[in-house]
């Protein structure tokens, strides 16, 4: 039989597993019995009548929605016979090097934890509960001490890890003593043979980015009259958000959304939606906050301040932030997307009961411990949305979709490894002489590069040029063009590169990319006139 | 009687060749004397010298205006009865009485009056203000002292009870001392308090826009660009009425509260402010509070333009408090004379040095501008005798949007204003790159030179110039006495003993060539496209110079061979 057939029959299989213990399925089932209890419904026709209904009161579109919501957020299915950490990530030396570290994550956080003599949990004295719900809304007003805390690690340590990476089995053109000199192998840091597209397969994939397709953050930003061209976006953002299909809203976002109907538009496309349900479950978890101090939430409050607060724009948004990523702590659905990734959840093990499985817990609840920068991918939502709920649905969705892979080590054509590898490649290929400059006074773009990618932008941008990037991030359901457009601000600032003698030049010389416009920029490297 | 004082006599003529001086004074001690030193060709005058130009306080006008004869250009920075405006009591009285002249005339008209919470004067107005207060049980109202500035000795309050307190205190001075009558009992507004404000990320913030008025009689006022929202630092909610700071969002009063951070300063730019409202609430709505915000300006100052005592010596900066609701209403809170010029921060700093000098640039007392100008540096003349209409399509109304040509001027600015930078992340750039192409972005240099790159372009720039000037300086049609010097970084080039010298040098601090030109006066260019660019006019020094030399020498000067001469049309 076609292996194809097969593979389409796991994932169906897989989609119909999960949907029979949703809310959607206890729904469609009311719905559908709803048509059967109706005087008119006849035994002979009764099934086409039934999905007929079900068609013509929105809940098809609901179903569909939910399951391209499945579809993308799964990668396509794995050989079910293989073991399932081969499933996860099946380069055995990836494995390797995401599992320490993760045990060096684990033992920097312990180490704190003994250093300040603090436990990594403990519960809440009920008047400490209480004065923490009635300062839920402000929590940007305490100010705890955190001088003793630092973050757990930063881009720059991750880099570090990500360029000793190297395959036992392979072996370069000049042999392997090429790592002590990277100048004669391949030029960049990233050493690790991995497939990544080519221009050429960019350019088929992001075939929108053409010149002739309209851009929201091109054609709606001239002087020139461009009435016209919002008008018609408006026009067809208003259409898709009445269609209700998650699948033309991911379409749309290709070409951008128009600022005001973003919100919306994302919530459609990532399939995220907020009834009375999803505000009692973030209302639970804020319980579960109250009740526990977690280690993390210091680390959390020490990130905040680090980042958003000092940013001159977003610092506004300081106490939606906590709401949110304190309550993503305790968010065990989080968990799920371990199945999708290289990363395992960090355990730890209850008090006396070290090194013994069954006493082994997850820390944090969700499994994700935050570092340097992190609450940079929930910061520029809050833009979007003005209630720490809805902000709380669509920052945990793009989370578990897209930002969980940019810290995690993998081989996975979105991973980390291969945004890199695909920066340092593209950028080499398009203009050598501008990375033999650099090489030559000591500068490796992918050092300045990385802490653009771990973020995905965020906070580096202007706010609204990050959207339209995460527009298409949204719109083609993949991380790539993070790369590309790192490729394309070294481009465009070329001319200042060429003046640059030292590494540090370099650095103060892209330290500002507030300015920059997005789509243009991706559109130099993709589609050069 | 005392004879008039005479001021500004011996003002020179403007002659070619030659810089103005003006001898001016400044009362206050913060960013605008920082500016006016530096402004070149102005010196301070000494104490009982004479003077053309006068930074003052409100107190030196009130005890001297009236005995001081001005010649035709000397400049003060008040109007004499400035107090109808930024009083808070007067104002409102102003405001009303317009909205009931209004009123007569068209009532959709006077609606748009509808910009300021109820208010009345106390003690004054104390039994209207009794019955109003009955009448809407349980809201909140707010007692400001009409004459002070900077949210001092303002507060809050739902009983009657807390404001009979003050009263009993108010009229015990009174009773007491006679004398000291009219100087204790301090007149107060009080005005029903904005409970909805708008919120974003839960704060409250209010807007601070500055329109600078240069004649009443006819109406011409200009409107800054770089307004800006500040916020409150802590969450709004009308349960703690004590703490003003959640209330108050002047920036005086916020700076003593204890999680004030000076260096942060809690401001977005109006540019910030825009982009976020319109992803909440679309263009349309964003393009609707921005012409109610237009509206409260012009109607505000006709509400005075009778009253106030127009005299062509004066001219008025103003800070306005705008306060958004949650509907998306504005509201007019007060109109500062004397906004807050000392600086919180060096973004703040570099965002009123800014104002002021583009402020002085219209009060013009160098006689550079013609008087057609619609736009000078940030300032956009709004309406001058009736509304200012964008000449060409793309020209968004409101004012806060940008226009094609300027584009380069404001791109100009960049290098030497960070603060300036952000604001205008939106157009510019995508503008030159659609303009140019990929040419553009071969030559583009982005963001602040560094320090060494400075060294090198200025250095070649002014090399190839004097080289340039020497070679030429063997022609025939060059008169005698024509010389160039190049020492320490300076470039004098002396035409004729008619014509003047050209002083060209580089200034390292600022990464600028400044230019020193006997026809057009000073200018500053910073390096920006690969030329070097005034930002006021957009002109390269390069086509500066080959415009006026081609003049002097009567022959064509073509610089294009130079270094960084490239422009656009190639």
């Amino acid at each position: 039989m076609d292996p194809k057939i097969n593979e389409i029959a796991a994932s169906i299989s897989e989609i119909v597993k999960k949907l029979n213990g949703s809310t959607l399925y206890s729904q469609l089932k009311r719905a559908a019995q709803k048509e059967v209890e109706k005087p008119t419904a006849s035994l002979a026709t009764l099934k086409t009548d039934v999905v007929e209904a079900l068609k013509t009161s929105g809940w098809d579109r609901l179903l569909r929605n939910k399951i391209f919501a499945y579809l993308s957020s799964c990668q396509a299915s794995l050989d079910q016979s293989l073991p399932f950490e081969c499933q996860k990530e099946p380069l055995m030396y990836m494995r390797k090097a995401q599992a320490n570290w993760e045990r060096r994550i684990l033992k920097s956080m312990n180490s704190m934890c003994t250093e300040l003599s603090i436990p990594l949990a403990r519960k809440r004295p009920p008047e400490e509960q209480r004065a923490l719900l009635h300062k839920w809304n402000e929590m940007g007003t305490e100010e705890p001490d955190l001088s003793h805390f630092r973050p757990v690690y930063a881009p720059k340590d991750f880099l570090e890890v990500i360029i000793s990476l190297r395959n036992p089995n392979y072996c370069g053109l000049l042999g392997p003593e090429v790592d002590e000199k990277p100048s004669g192998g391949h030029w960049g840091l990233i050493q690790v043979p991995l497939e990544i597209p080519k221009l050429k397969d960019l350019q088929n994939q992001f075939s929108e980015f053409a010149h002739g397709h309209g851009h929201a953050g091109v054609d709606d930003n001239l002087d020139v009259p461009s009435e016209a061209f919002q008008n018609e976006r408006n026009k067809i953002a208003k259409k898709v958000l009445d269609e209700k299909r998650s699948v033309l809203a991911q379409y749309f976002c290709r070409n951008g959304c128009p600022s005001g109907h973003r919100a919306e538009i994302w919530q459609l496309a990532l399939g995220v939606t907020v009834n009375h349900l999803d505000v009692l479950k973030y209302e639970q978890l804020k319980g579960y906050v109250l009740q526990h101090d977690l280690l993390v939430d210091s680390l959390i409050y020490k990130d905040v301040k680090l980042t958003a607060v000092n940013d001159d724009y977003y610092f506004v948004f300081e106490d939606y932030l906590y709401q949110v990523l304190l309550v993503f702590s305790r968010d065990t659905s989080v968990l799920n997307h371990f199945a999708q990734s290289s990363a395992m959840p960090p355990k730890s093990f209850i008090r006396g009961k070290l090194g013994q499985d069954e006493y082994a817990v997850v820390y944090p609840p969700n499994g994700v411990i935050p570092f340097h920068g992190f609450s940079m991918y929930a910061t520029p939502l809050c833009y979007l949305y003005a209630e720490p709920v809805g902000l709380y649905y669509i920052f945990r969705q793009f989370y578990t979709r897209y930002f969980h892979r940019l810290h995690a080590i993998s081989s996975h054509p979105q991973g980390i490894v291969s945004l890199c590898l695909l920066f340092e490649t593209t950028l080499q290929s398009l203009h050598p002489r501008l990375c033999r400059h650099l090489q030559e006074i000591g500068c490796q773009p992918l050092k300045i590069a990385f802490k653009w990618l771990v973020r995905a932008f965020a906070g580096y941008l202007a706010t609204e040029q990050l959207l339209l990037l995460w527009d298409r991030v949204i719109g083609y359901g993949n991380l790539l063009l993070l790369p590309i457009l790192a490729v394309a601000i070294f481009l465009f600032r070329q001319s200042n590169l060429f003046l640059i003698t030292s590494a540090s030049g370099v650095e103060a010389s892209l330290a500002d990319i507030t300015t920059l416009h997005v789509v243009p920029l991706i559109q130099l490297v993709l589609f050069p006139t | 009687m005392s004879k008039a004082i005479r001021v500004g006599r011996g003002f020179q003529k403007k002659v070619a060749g030659d810089h103005r001086i003006v001898r001016y004074r400044c009362a206050l001690n913060n960013v605008i004397s920082d500016m006016l030193k530096q402004k070149p060709g102005w010196v301070e005058a000494k104490d009982g010298e004479d003077w053309d130009f006068y930074w003052c306080d409100v107190g030196w006008l009130r005890e001297n205006f009236d005995h001081i004869y001005m010649e035709e250009h000397v400049r003060i920075c008040h109007f004499r009865n400035h107090f109808e405006l930024t009083r808070k009591n007067l104002m409102v009285k102003n405001l009303k009485r317009l909205k009931k002249q209004l009123e007569r005339e068209s009532k959709s008209e006077s609606l748009k009056c509808d910009f300021f919470p109820m208010t009345y004067e106390l003690p004054s107005e104390y039994h209207i203000f009794v019955e109003e207060f009955k009448k809407n049980p349980g809201i909140v109202w707010i007692m400001k002292p009409i004459a002070k500035s900077q949210g001092k000795g303002i507060f809050l309050f739902r009983r009657l009870k807390d404001i009979t307190e003050w009263k009993k205190e108010g009229y015990k001075v009174n009773g007491d001392d006679k004398k000291e009558e009219t100087k204790d009992v301090e007149t107060y507004i009080v005005q029903r308090y904005l409970g909805n404000p708008y919120l974003i990320g839960g704060k409250k913030f209010d807007l601070r826009i500055y329109v600078l008025v240069t004649s009443y009689i006819p109406l011409k006022a200009w409107l800054y660009r770089d307004g800006f929202a500040r916020f409150s630092n802590t969450r709004f909610s009308l349960d703690s009425i004590d703490d003003s700071y959640v209330h108050l969002t002047n920036v005086a009063i916020q700076k003593t509260a204890p999680d004030y951070d000076p260096e942060k300063g809690c401001k977005w730019s109006l540019q910030q402010l825009r982009h976020y409202l319109t992803a909440k609430h679309g263009c349309e709505v964003v393009e609707k509070i921005f012409q109610q915000m237009n509206e409260i300006f012009i109607k505000s100052l006709q509400s005075v333009q009778k009253t106030i005592i127009n005299d062509k010596h004066c001219f008025e900066l103003y800070g306005y408090d705008i306060l958004l609701d949650s509907n998306l209403k504005l509201w007019l809170l007060e109109v500062n004379a004397s906004p807050s010029l000392t600086a919180s921060n060096q973004e703040d700093y570099d965002l009123k040095y800014g104002l002021l000098e583009d402020a002085l640039y219209i009060v013009d007392m160098e006689g550079r501008l013609t008087g057609k100008e619609k736009r000078v540096g940030n300032f956009d003349l709004m309406w001058n005798d009736g509304p200012i209409y964008a000449e060409d399509a793309y020209y968004v109304n409101t004012g806060f949007t940008m226009n094609v040509r300027t584009c380069t001027q404001i791109l100009g600015k960049f290098s030497c204003a960070p603060f300036r930078r952000k604001f205008f992340t939106h157009s510019h750039e995508m503008y030159l790159l659609k303009l140019t192409g990929t040419q553009y972005l071969q030559n583009c240099n982005f963001g602040s030179i560094e320090a060494r790159d400075f060294e090198h372009l200025s250095n070649l720039t002014l090399d190839s110039l004097s080289e340039y000037f020497e070679n030429i300086s063997e022609s025939e049609c060059v008169p005698e006495d024509f010389d160039v010097n190049l020492e320490g970084g300076v470039l004098t080039i002396s035409v004729s003993k008619r014509t003047g010298t050209y002083v060209i040098n580089k200034q390292a601090p600022n990464k600028q060539i400044w230019l020193s030109s006997p026809i057009s006066g000073p200018k500053r260019y910073d390096f920006v496209n690969n030329k070097w660019v005034y930002a006021r006019d957009g002109k390269s020094l390069h086509e500066l110079l080959e415009e006026e030399f081609s003049k002097h020498l009567n022959m064509t000067i073509d610089l294009s061979d130079l270094p960084y001469h490239w422009n656009f049309s190639r």
